[in-house]
């Protein structure tokens, strides 16, 4: 998932105070921790409050969308409010914010979130760990499903470097796991050490180089 | 009590050392004084069921609540007020009103004659307390204990069905007939609305039971027979798609709501407004008079069935209300019913006093561990917290 933190309330104060009646708009998708209509609520109530509190009467409607990165269903849900209020804050990913001022371009979004990477959490409440960094020319199969390049502090692509000691990366004293190590000992676990052998050209960093487009048609 | 501040104690005069109570203590924490024949209870790891109490033959062993002759006043009450039927429903499983009065007509009793009397646990109920009651004019009996598995002290549950029976058959052959008393069960279980779920996958990922499942494509299914109805998933789903009846996100925010102008026009410098958010097996008295109706000091009780049901932006809006702190009373740490309820609210806690901070509203909300076996307990931590929100500028 989308692994988004919160700005400070004071950062997120600043961007609407012009403003009055805000649409807070939450997303239901892939964000993580999910930025729903609980946070939608959340946000609105902590905005009128620190508005009260600095002698300002913000009127916040609160309301959540199924997808924020998709034209239409922003459309059809954020359309009746739009021409109510005087600002949008978006508690999406940086593509929802992006999504809503395509959409309404007539009207200003601000963003509620830091996006930080793509991710998982093994559990409710735990740590979020940086999974992908959409290279956009996945390794994952020569690497035993552990990608060297979100993991690895270097990003490198041909083995640990010389930072590893008992499998730990130097980068951050020697805590987090080399992912080269890890890889290697998942590869020799599958008897794929083989792998290591096969010669493998340099990236085309040029697939990589934003802004990056893609074809969407659907077969 | 006499006994310290305990709410319990084994009154060693009348105990006859038969070693009932050691063998029905669901946590062994009663054992018996082989030397002096007599039962002695562990303090520490007690939790307050009162199945002992229920189950010794001599009445020896002596609890703070719910005692005989209080539990016949209230009967001797209802009866005079017209009220001939008496229905004893569990804290842990008391249906919401409505439900509570198909299940009593089920069994073909009139709502508006029954008085209902919450007990902790069904299973506290004495076999005497049923008995007095019939000769106190009671009409009809009826016994609603939580399901089986859903008892929130293992056997309460199970010792009330066995008691029902064997009173059933002691009222037939005394020529009372067994109709007198009925038994019922109930459980309050997580439902899920699929139209609202989005499938986040929180609530399975929370579930300290693992009883929630999300299944294609991207709907949360709970299981029922594995649900204990803490209510930790309600207070984490970011969609509002669980309910557990009564206890869903709107209902309680509409008391807060409706209950707000009341406390918050009442409050002063001395009697600030305070909302206790009240793990029901954390505190008895309180929820009992806020049942009936009774206010403490300028306090708004709202009763939940465990810490972690306490849900973050109700803290949020009872703080926009005007309340000037929030308290949530938790059971004592290593005493949660569940599975580490109050350790988890307390992590939750903590992360929201954080977010509060930014508003500078921090202080105005804690949580208190306390047990009711401990009889002032709670009433310290509620005046130390109502000091310091006094103390705090408004």
């Amino acid at each position: 998932m989308i692994v988004t933190r919160e700005k400070p309330l004071d950062e997120i104060l600043g961007y609407i105070w012009p403003f009055t009646k805000i649409l807070i708009a939450g997303c239901d998708g892939c964000v993580h921790p999910p930025r729903g209509l609980r946070e939608a609520k959340t946000y609105a109530l902590m905005i009128e409050m620190a508005g009260k509190a600095k002698g300002k009467q913000f009127e916040c409607i609160p309301v959540t969308v199924a997808k924020q990165c998709d034209n239409n269903i922003v459309y059809t849900s954020l359309q009746s409010y739009i021409n109510e209020v005087d600002a949008v804050l978006s508690l999406a990913c940086g593509v929802g914010v992006q999504v809503i001022v395509e959409v309404f371009p007539d009207i200003p979004v601000f963003p509620a979130q830091n996006t930080v990477f793509m991710g998982s959490q093994p559990k409710e409440g735990a740590i979020f760990y940086e999974k992908c960094r959409a290279c956009g020319e996945c390794l994952l199969g020569y690497t035993g499903g552990i990608c060297p390049v979100t993991r690895c502090a270097k990003s490198l692509l041909n083995g640990p470097c010389g930072g590893q000691v008992n499998g730990k990366c130097e980068v951050g004293g020697w805590v987090r796991d080399c992912a080269w190590y890890l890889i290697y000992q998942r590869l020799k676990k599958l008897g794929r050490l083989d792998l290591f052998e096969e010669f493998r050209p340099p990236r085309d960093q040029r697939i990589a180089s934003s802004p990056r487009e893609v074809g969407g048609l659907v077969r | 009590m006499g006994e310290g501040e305990y709410g319990m104690r084994v009154n060693e005069n009348l105990c006859g050392g038969c070693g009932i109570c050691v063998s029905i203590c669901p946590y062994e924490a009663i054992t018996l004084d082989e030397e002096k024949q007599r039962a002695v209870l562990d303090l520490e790891k007690c939790m307050f069921c009162g199945l002992c109490a229920s189950s010794c033959p001599s009445g020896a062993i002596e609890v703070a609540y719910y005692e005989l002759d209080e539990l016949c006043d209230y009967v001797k009450k209802a009866v005079d007020a017209g009220k001939r039927v008496l229905a004893i429903t569990c804290r842990g499983s008391t249906p919401p009103e409505e439900e509570l009065k198909r299940m009593l007509e089920a069994h073909s009793i009139n709502a508006d004659e029954a008085a209902v009397v919450t007990v902790p646990c069904a299973g506290r109920v004495r076999m005497e307390f049923l008995l007095k009651s019939y000769t106190l004019g009671v009409e009809k009996a009826i016994l609603i204990p939580c399901e089986a598995d859903y008892c929130r002290f293992k056997r309460g549950s199970t010792a009330s069905v066995k008691r029902v029976a064997l009173l059933r058959s002691l009222l037939a052959t005394l020529g009372i007939g067994e109709d007198w008393l009925v038994l019922a069960q109930s459980a309050r279980r997580a439902e899920v609305d699929a139209y609202r779920c989005q499938g986040c996958g929180r609530c399975a990922l929370t579930c300290p039971y693992e009883a929630i499942t999300i299944n294609p494509p991207g709907i949360a299914e709970v299981d029922a027979s594995k649900c204990m109805g803490c209510g930790l998933c309600l207070a984490v789903c970011p969609a509002f798609a669980i309910s557990i009846k009564g206890f869903e996100y709107d209902e309680i925010s509409q008391r807060i709501r409706s209950e707000a102008s009341k406390y918050v026009s009442a409050k002063t410098r001395e009697k600030p407004a305070i909302l206790l958010l009240c793990c029901q097996w954390s505190e008895y008295t309180a929820l009992d008079e806020a049942r009936e109706g009774k206010a403490l000091d300028n306090v708004c009780v709202v009763e939940l069935p465990c810490a972690s049901r306490v849900d973050s932006l109700h803290i949020i809006e009872a703080l926009s209300l005007g309340f000037d702190g929030v308290l949530v009373v938790a059971c004592r740490k290593d005493e949660c019913k569940f599975e580490d309820g109050n350790l988890k609210a307390e992590e939750r806690i903590s992360a929201l006093k954080e977010f509060l901070s930014q508003v500078g509203l921090a202080d105005r909300v804690e949580i208190a561990f306390v047990s009711p076996k401990y009889l002032s307990e709670f009433r310290d931590s509620l005046s130390k917290f109502v000091e310091k929100i006094s103390s705090l500028s408004p």
